[in-house]
């Protein structure tokens, strides 16, 4: 696989050691933050669950909704729950070839997935119940990279050699089974001429042989010869994280409303949120460009719009790019900002890289407002900048 | 492996007077699989996406095909993977569709069903 520079990402947990920090800390959100990082329930309402519902089917679903609202009867507490339509139900026909392209509309139900959260915000004296609900979709989620489809050919071999495996264990014993099982359809077929006797008469020798089957199966996967070089084969392969290259479109909303000591007709909006992000995943090149929304209840905080885009270029070891944010206040009173950086990045040794940053901040007549910064940035994770999932 | 989701079922496939029966099998839900067939002894990895020939009816007749279909998990969309088989070239043609669901991602189903042909 080849590395790619962490420039290529936002995100990305990292140790930014500042060697120089020259310009001031921004004010503007970075631009990773423009990017709804998770369900836009949870993000709205600011909380990071540990643990999410994820029903994997309607009975599932319909089974969590009753069991956390005590049967429909009130406000869940503290709970997240995400779930994608598509996917509550099985698609037996859809292999992964089939969906490496999608339509629109195929992208469209696909990834279209719902959350819903809510936790207890106020305190023992005023306790407020804030309630969020959230959509996500990508019209547009490329296509299953080549290496990705390479990846996945090869596990189907891997696959193959693993059934091969199980075909070879007590063959002999298998063969006997099989040889005894024709014996007694054939004897059967020659005794037995009425056509609803027969069948219930083979339907009785079949019944035999499964039992017989699953003991041999048992047999076979107790043994640990097998078990070993199964988990040999699977050691060497490692997890498949599915990529995928071309357009993609991310649009989200979310909306949250609180309901102090959890009474439904003081329930007030509070706020709401939409998200899009439109990059094109290349192997070489991509341009992101995010967009959010912020709407607020309250008087003193601006309903804003953020506007964001970058642009990479990378190598295995090196990385360019050029970022700016725009906020456009929707409400009056407040100035328009925006923020241009040019970063580079090089890999000096494995997971760590020399970083540089020169721009200008938002405030141009502040001091510090020249963004001029060297470092040395270590990367735990490789992927900065996730694409949607998909 | 031993604590992969696993099942065993074994059917019967009626044939009819002549015919050629053929055997598909789709991995859904945009999960991989393979499948294996094992046909009097003879072992054969069945190409994916293709129709294969097992044989004229008369040649199948009282006997019986293995099948072993492994399924590993890809799809961060769902720990779901359902394996059809398709038979057909006998008395109907006929859908075997079965479920499972691994517990983690990445984790691999196995499904072993058999077919006796009569």
């Amino acid at each position: 696989m080849r590395s790619r520079s962490s420039l290529s990402a936002a995100g990305t947990l990292c140790a930014v050691l500042l060697l120089a920090p020259l310009g001031a800390a921004a004010q503007l959100p970075e631009l990773p933050s423009l990017r709804v990082s998770g369900a836009p329930a949870f993000v709205l309402l600011g909380v990071s669950p540990a643990s999410v519902d994820r029903p994997s089917s309607p009975t599932d679903l319909g089974l969590d909704l009753a069991d956390r609202t005590g049967v429909f009867q009130s406000l869940p507490r503290d709970f997240a729950l995400e779930t994608s339509p598509y996917w509550l139900l099985g698609h037996p026909r859809l292999t992964w070839r089939a969906d490496s392209v999608r339509s629109l509309g195929q992208s469209m139900a696909r990834t279209f997935a719902i959350s819903a959260a809510s936790a207890q915000l106020g305190d023992a004296s005023t306790p407020s119940t804030g309630v969020s609900l959230g959509l996500r979709v990508l019209p547009l989620s490329g296509r299953l990279a080549p290496r990705t489809m390479a990846q996945l050919d090869t596990i189907e071999q891997a696959l193959g050699r693993e059934n091969e495996l199980y075909f070879r264990r007590f063959s002999d014993e298998r063969a006997r089974m099989d040889s005894a099982l024709t014996a007694a359809l054939r004897q059967l077929r020659g005794a037995i001429q009425d056509p609803g006797t027969l069948a219930i008469a083979q339907a009785a020798i079949a019944a035999q042989y499964q039992g017989l089957k699953q003991q041999l199966e048992a047999r076979i996967f107790a043994d640990s010869s097998y078990r070993a070089q199964i988990a040999a084969g699977r050691a060497q392969r490692g997890p498949v994280i599915p990529q995928r290259l071309g357009p993609m479109l991310e649009l989200a909303a979310a909306s949250m409303w609180t309901y102090p000591d959890a009474v439904w007709s003081r329930g007030r909006y509070q706020r709401a949120a939409v998200w899009a992000a439109l990059s094109y995943e290349g192997p070489k090149v991509t341009p992101v460009l995010l967009l959010r929304f912020q709407g607020q209840a309250s008087d003193t905080l601006p309903t804003l719009l953020d506007v964001g885009g970058r642009l990479i270029r990378d190598g295995a070891n090196w990385g360019v790019s050029l970022e700016g944010v725009w906020r456009h206040p929707l409400t009056s009173g407040f100035d328009n900002l925006y923020r241009v950086a040019g970063m580079f990045e090089y890999e000096v040794l494995p997971a760590t890289w020399l970083v540089g940053t020169f721009g200008r901040d938002f405030q141009t007549q502040r001091s510090g407002s020249v963004l001029a910064q060297l470092g040395v940035k270590i990367t735990v994770n490789a992927a900065r900048y996730a694409p949607p999932e998909h | 492996m031993g604590s992969d989701p696993r099942v065993s079922d074994t059917q019967i496939y009626r044939l009819g007077d002549k015919g050629n029966v053929t055997i598909a099998v789709t991995v859904g839900d945009a999960q991989v699989g393979e499948t294996t067939l094992q046909l009097k002894g003879a072992t054969t990895h069945l190409p994916a996406a293709s129709t294969f020939p097992l044989g004229s009816a008369d040649s199948l007749r009282d006997g019986i095909l293995h099948t072993s279909t492994t399924v590993t998990d890809v799809n961060p969309a769902t720990n779901r993977t359902e394996v059809t088989l398709h038979l057909a070239g006998g008395a109907a043609d006929r859908d075997y569709t079965y479920q499972l669901e691994v517990a983690d991602p990445s984790g691999s189903a196995q499904f072993l069903i058999d077919f006796i042909f009569v």
